[in-house]
Parts: structure tokens; sequence; C-alpha cells
């Protein structure tokens, strides 16, 4: 269908051209905080059976699809599903891989963006004499783009321009502009990493200061590899460990069936895809794990990055510790630092816009140039309101005290999660049992230059879309998260009588079991009780001081079982509010709007006038949110519906040529 | 690094880089394949 046929210029630019598609910000950024999370060492096991009975085989799948679409000239996902499954039901659940892509590039150029302005700021020296909070402000007070530090006016939008006209004007370079994007920042980015993962791993001691005198890098390594088995038995840890392989493979998205399409018809696609996707395990396992968690550990201490842990770190918190280097290492270390994260978000960003340029080239001959500007213009139409859709207030001192992103997590929520195991799932089914196992395993090893073992063959048909059904059930329907206190064997009289001095201070039910102690308590209570890790240790030292860091420690659980049994006896499912249909119905800003407004109703507004006015405010900050929430939703409605439209459009066209 | 996270940082990584290096050899093996 296209009018001229596009080719990888080499082997090693399309798997450079995949693994930096793969390779984004969330291996450095959400791998290290999921691991941390999810039992430290413990969370490998599940992770690297999920990367072999998820990752692997979807790669493989998604490949296929890619290459046997490109055959036949389509190199979208709407009319590469078209030409597996007879229904005109395949060709509309492919939308979603044009649509998850746009949706994504809208926010996803936006954190590029802020890569790119700190490596600026980083390099003109602007963090070297802010303290630790003074750094972490600066990252909110760049998100109020009203803001400015440079003395550009709407700094954050003019980066974002910036960000998302190089992607614009490299994307109309065509494969051989991004086939050179990822030949150089690729390898440039793993170069940079190593630099900073060995400064991780030879920081020890040496960052400790008066204020954090036991901080050391050792204690950050050594909880995120120490195996903590018991956490095998937490279905939220194999939940995380499937959500972190899903999102840093960029499975479900479309990006790989685009870039595969252009693979030659009889061209390796097993080699090539466990190859980019092992680059991937490679930049997430051996760097991810080796940067943010040891680096704040030897500066801030352990219980510091357990309270802390999360995306904010890398923009927040590292610039502060680059300064502790002195003023030229932390110029360097700040370029590398963002320089990374820019060259792993650019190349997953240039992803992204393919499967739209593929698709208008394919089905309205659309000119590449001018599909690529039409995918610069669509993203700044849906993108800007992630960038000015946010709410803010200001303290009396100026200092700001409430801040969201209702329209950024909007779209990082529905399409760049729930849309991508949606998706996953659908290719999954479509491949294995529409499509046909036997077509699909044929199609996979045609050209293949390794040997797929046969075992595969079952994985693919019947594990990979059972485990997609599993992981996108338990986000339908979460059961409320609660946090565990688990003792260890090793002090276990004295575990069971803090468990109990627990339970009699009204924290839930204590749990004996053969190995262990553990004391859960619904999450809100726990952290109303132990604000941060440095609370609960101070309780746990007041009631047992003999007992070390090493003898207990918190996770985070859901009870599947508990809410097995509840349904059992005709009591009903509780969900979390994290739950996809908890968050369909906002429930968690609902019941903080409710809370407020009760609190306002029981107050006398002649004697209270004050308290009134402030929650009034509050109220009226958290509606603003609620709002800009259904906004960035509609806005999602109508991206989806249009693309679906053009999708409809193209297929009256195909129609007619070919009636 | 204690104990047992240094064996399981070190079979992980032996695991990690082993398969990228293995895999990336072959693919340098045969630079053209896909241009078939």
């Amino acid at each position: 269908m296209s009018l001229e046929k596009e080719k990888w210029g080499s082997r090693v630019g399309l798997i450079l051209a995949m693994a930096g598609n793969a390779v984004g910000l969330g291996n450095f950024l959400r791998f290290p905080v999921q691991a941390v999370q999810n039992g430290g060492g413990a969370f490998m096991i599940p992770y690297l059976i999920c990367f072999l009975l998820m990752g692997i085989p979807l790669l493989w799948i998604e490949w296929a699809m890619g290459r046997h679409g490109g055959r036949q000239g389509n190199h979208s996902t709407p009319f590469i599903f078209d030409s597996m499954g007879k229904r005109a039901l395949w060709k509309y659940l492919g939308v979603f891989g044009i649509f998850t892509n746009v949706a994504v590039a809208c926010y996803y150029c936006y954190i590029e963006s802020w890569t790119l302005s700190y490596m600026y700021h980083s390099v003109v020296g602007t963090f070297s004499d802010l303290s630790q909070s003074e750094s972490a402000y600066f990252f909110l007070k760049y998100i109020d783009a009203g803001q400015s530090s440079t003395g550009i006016p709407y700094e954050g939008v003019v980066f974002f321009l910036l960000c998302l006209g190089l992607n614009t004007y490299i994307l109309s370079t065509g494969l051989s502009g991004i086939e050179k994007v990822a030949k150089i920042g690729v390898p440039m980015l793993i170069v940079f990493g190593l630099i900073l993962a060995v400064r991780g791993l030879t920081l020890g001691t040496s960052g400790a200061s008066a204020a954090v005198p036991d901080a050391n890098a050792w204690d950050g390594i050594n909880f995120l590899w120490t195996p903590q088995f018991d956490s095998l038995a937490n279905p939220k840890v194999w939940l995380a460990a499937a959500g972190q392989i899903f999102f840093t493979l960029s499975l479900g998205m479309g990006t790989i069936h685009c870039y595969a399409s252009y693979v030659e018809s009889k061209g390796d696609i097993a080699l090539n895809a466990t190859s980019s996707g092992f680059v991937n395990e490679f930049v997430e396992v051996v760097l991810g794990s080796m940067i943010v968690i040891p680096i704040a550990a030897g500066y801030l201490g352990i219980d510091w990055v357990l309270d802390n842990a999360g995306f904010g770190m890398a923009f927040q918190t590292m610039p502060y510790l680059f300064e502790q280097w002195g003023p030229i290492l932390a110029k360097f270390a700040g370029f590398f630092w963002f320089g990374l994260l820019f060259f792993a978000g650019i190349t997953s960003s240039l992803a992204m816009g393919t499967p739209w340029i593929g698709f208008l080239k394919d089905e309205f001959k659309v000119p590449h140039k001018k599909a690529a500007l039409s995918f610069g213009l669509v993203v700044l139409m849906f993108g800007l309101p992630t960038v000015l859709g946010y709410v803010v207030d200001y303290d009396s001192t100026g200092h700001i005290s409430f801040l969201t992103q209702p329209i950024f997590d909007e779209y990082d929520y529905w399409a760049g999660t729930v849309g991508l195991v949606f998706f996953a799932l659908a290719e999954a089914v479509l491949f294995a049992w529409i499509f046909g196992m036997k077509k699909g395993w044929a199609e996979i090893n045609l050209g293949a230059d390794i040997q797929i073992p046969k075992v595969f063959k079952f994985i693919i048909q019947f594990v990979t879309p059972v485990m997609l059904l599993g992981v996108f059930t338990a986000a339908l329907i979460t059961p409320p998260t609660r946090s565990v206190l688990h003792f260890s064997a090793a002090s276990k009289a004295k575990a069971t009588e803090l468990g109990l001095m627990l339970q009699k201070e009204g924290y839930g039910q204590i749990r004996v079991e053969e190995e262990q102690v553990s004391a859960a308590l619904p999450k809100s209570e726990f952290k109303a009780r132990f604000a941060s890790t440095a609370a609960l240790r101070s309780w746990v030292q007041t009631h047992s001081p003999e007992l070390g860091r090493s003898d207990y420690r918190v996770e985070e659980s859901q009870d599947w079982g508990h809410e097995l049994n509840n349904l059992f006896a005709g009591k009903g499912w509780n969900m979390d509010n994290s739950s996809l249909i908890k968050k369909g119905m906002n429930a968690s800003e609902n019941e903080q709007i409710e809370a407020l407004e009760l609190k306002i109703s029981q107050l006398n507004p002649m004697q209270q006038r004050t308290e009134v006015d402030r929650l009034q405010h509050e109220l009226s900050l958290r509606r603003e949110h609620v709002l800009l929430l259904n906004v960035g939703r509609t806005l999602l409605i109508i991206l989806f519906s249009g693309i679906a439209l053009l999708v409809y459009l193209a297929s009256l066209k195909r129609n007619k040529q070919n009636p | 690094m204690n104990t047992s996270a240094l064996i399981t940082y070190l079979i992980t990584q032996i695991l990690v880089v082993g398969c990228t290096v293995y895999f990336f050899v072959q693919v340098l093996k045969k630079p053209k394949s896909d241009l078939k």
C-alpha cells in the first residue's frame, strides 16, 4: 500500500532502534522503585519468569504480526489485525495501536522536555547553590508553567515545543533518521549509565554527613538485592513484576508491530526480537538498578529511600546529590544523568510517531514529511493540555502547597497503562487463537536465525494469554491494599509480642505462620500511624531495642484469598481505589471531596470562619482537579474516536478499490 | 554487600549480561540477515 517501500539500513540499526524503543525512563526510574517496593532481590524471580513467559513470547508475537502485516503493505495495527482476523472488531481493536502511541507521546514528550531542560540547568549550574529542599522545590515550580527560572516566559512550554519539534523533525527524515538516532542514542545512554553505575557501586559510606551519619550506598544495594523469599507468596509482587516487564519492553503499544513491518518479508525476527529484549534487560537490570537507589542511599540513607522512592527522585533529588560531588563533577554528572534519560526518552518517543505516519501513508497516501508534521500537530493539540492542565496553590509564604497534574495522570493511566494491557491481551488472542497457532508458529520461525524451543508454542498459546488475562483482571478488581509488617523468625517470640501490641492498639490482626509473624494493617491507617520509616523504627526500638534493622520489614499486600472467601460467603468483593473500576468512578477523589464537605458541614461558620474558608478553598481545588480529570478523559475519547473514524474511512476507501 | 544479596546480584547479572552478549554476538555474525 505504501508508495515507496522503506526498510531498515542494517540489522544492528534495527535492533538498536527496537531496543531504543523499549529502553525508556522506566528502566532507570520505575524498575528500581518496583524492586525496592516488592521484596528486593526476590522481585527478580517473578520478574525473570514473567520476562520468559510473557515478555519474550509477546515480543515474538508483535514482531511476527508486524512482519506479516508489512508483507501486505500494512504498517499500523488496524490493518495488520484486519489481515489476521476476519471480523471488523479486530480492525477497531487495532486502533489502540495508534491511539496509545499518540496519547502516550503527548505526556512522554513533556517528560522528555524536562530532561532536556535539566541538562541545560545542570550545565549552567542552576542547582549549585540549592539545598535539598530547594532542589526538590525547583521541580515543582517548573511544573507550574507560569513560573520561569531562566527568564524565558512559560519555560516548561518552550522546552516542550522544542522537544516536540525535534521529534517531528527526526520523524520527517524517515527510518534512516530514527536509525541514526538509535545508533548514537543507545550506545551513549549505555556509556553514561555505566559511568554513573560505577559511581553508585563505589560510593560506599563517603556520602555520609552530620545530618545522615549512617548513609551508605551499600544499604541501597543490599536492600535491592537481598531476597525476601516470603514475598513470592504475595500476588502483588507477581503483578508488579508482570507490569514492569510489560512497560519496560514497550509491549502492547503497536510500535514494535510498526518497526517490524519494515523488516524484509523473510528476514529473521526470532533472534532480532530476543536480542533487542535482552539489550533492554541489560540496561534495566545492570544499569538501572545501580544508579538512583545506591546514590540516594549513599547520601540520604536507606530510610529516606524507602519513604521517598518514586519517579520524582530523578528530578527532585538527583541534582542535589550530584552537587555533593563538587561543582565540576556535578555538571558532568547532571549532564550524563539527564542526557541518559533524554536519549532513553527520545528513542522511545520517535517510535510512538511511526504507527501514525505509517497509517496515513498506507491509507491516504499522505507524503512522509506531511504525515510526520501531522503527528507533531496532533501531539501538540492533545499534549498542551498535559502541560497546562495542572492545579496549583501557594501558601501565605509563597510556597507551593498543592500541585496536581490531572490530565497528565489520566493519559498515563488510561492510555499508558490500561490501554497497553488490553491491547496485548487482544493481540495474544488474535495471534494464537484466531490467526491460529500453527500459522503463527510458522510465521515466528520463518527465516529464524535461532531455534526457538518448541515449548514456547504451548506458552504462546496458553500461558501468555492466561497471564495477560490475570494482569488485566487484577487491575480491574484490585482488592484493598494493606501494609504488612513482617518480623523474621530469628526474633519470633519478640515479634509475636510486638504483633500483639499492634493488635492491641487496634491495628488489625496479627498472623503467626511457620516462618514469620506478620501484622497486617490497612494501608491508610498504617501510614497515619507510621508516617515514615523512621517513625516505625522508633516504635520498634522503643518496644524492643534489641531488634535490628534486618529483623523486620514492611510490605504492601493485597489479600486476594480474603476477598475470594468474602465473595463465596456472599459478602461481595471490596476493591482498592487504585482498581480500574474505582479509578473510572474517581472514587478516591470523590471520597476526599465528601470528607471535606462533611468536615465543613460540622463546623460553625460564624465561630470557625477561618477554618471553614480554608476547607472551602481546598474543596474548590479538589473539584478543579476532578474537572480536569474529566477533561483529560474526554480528550482521550475524542482522540480514540477520531482515529477510529479515520480507520473507518480507510476501510471504505479499501472496499471501493477492492469491492 | 551481604552474602545473599551478593549471590542474587551475581546470578542475575551473569544471566542477563551472558544472554545479552550471546544473542548480540549471534546478530553480529549475520549482520545482513534482515536484508536477505
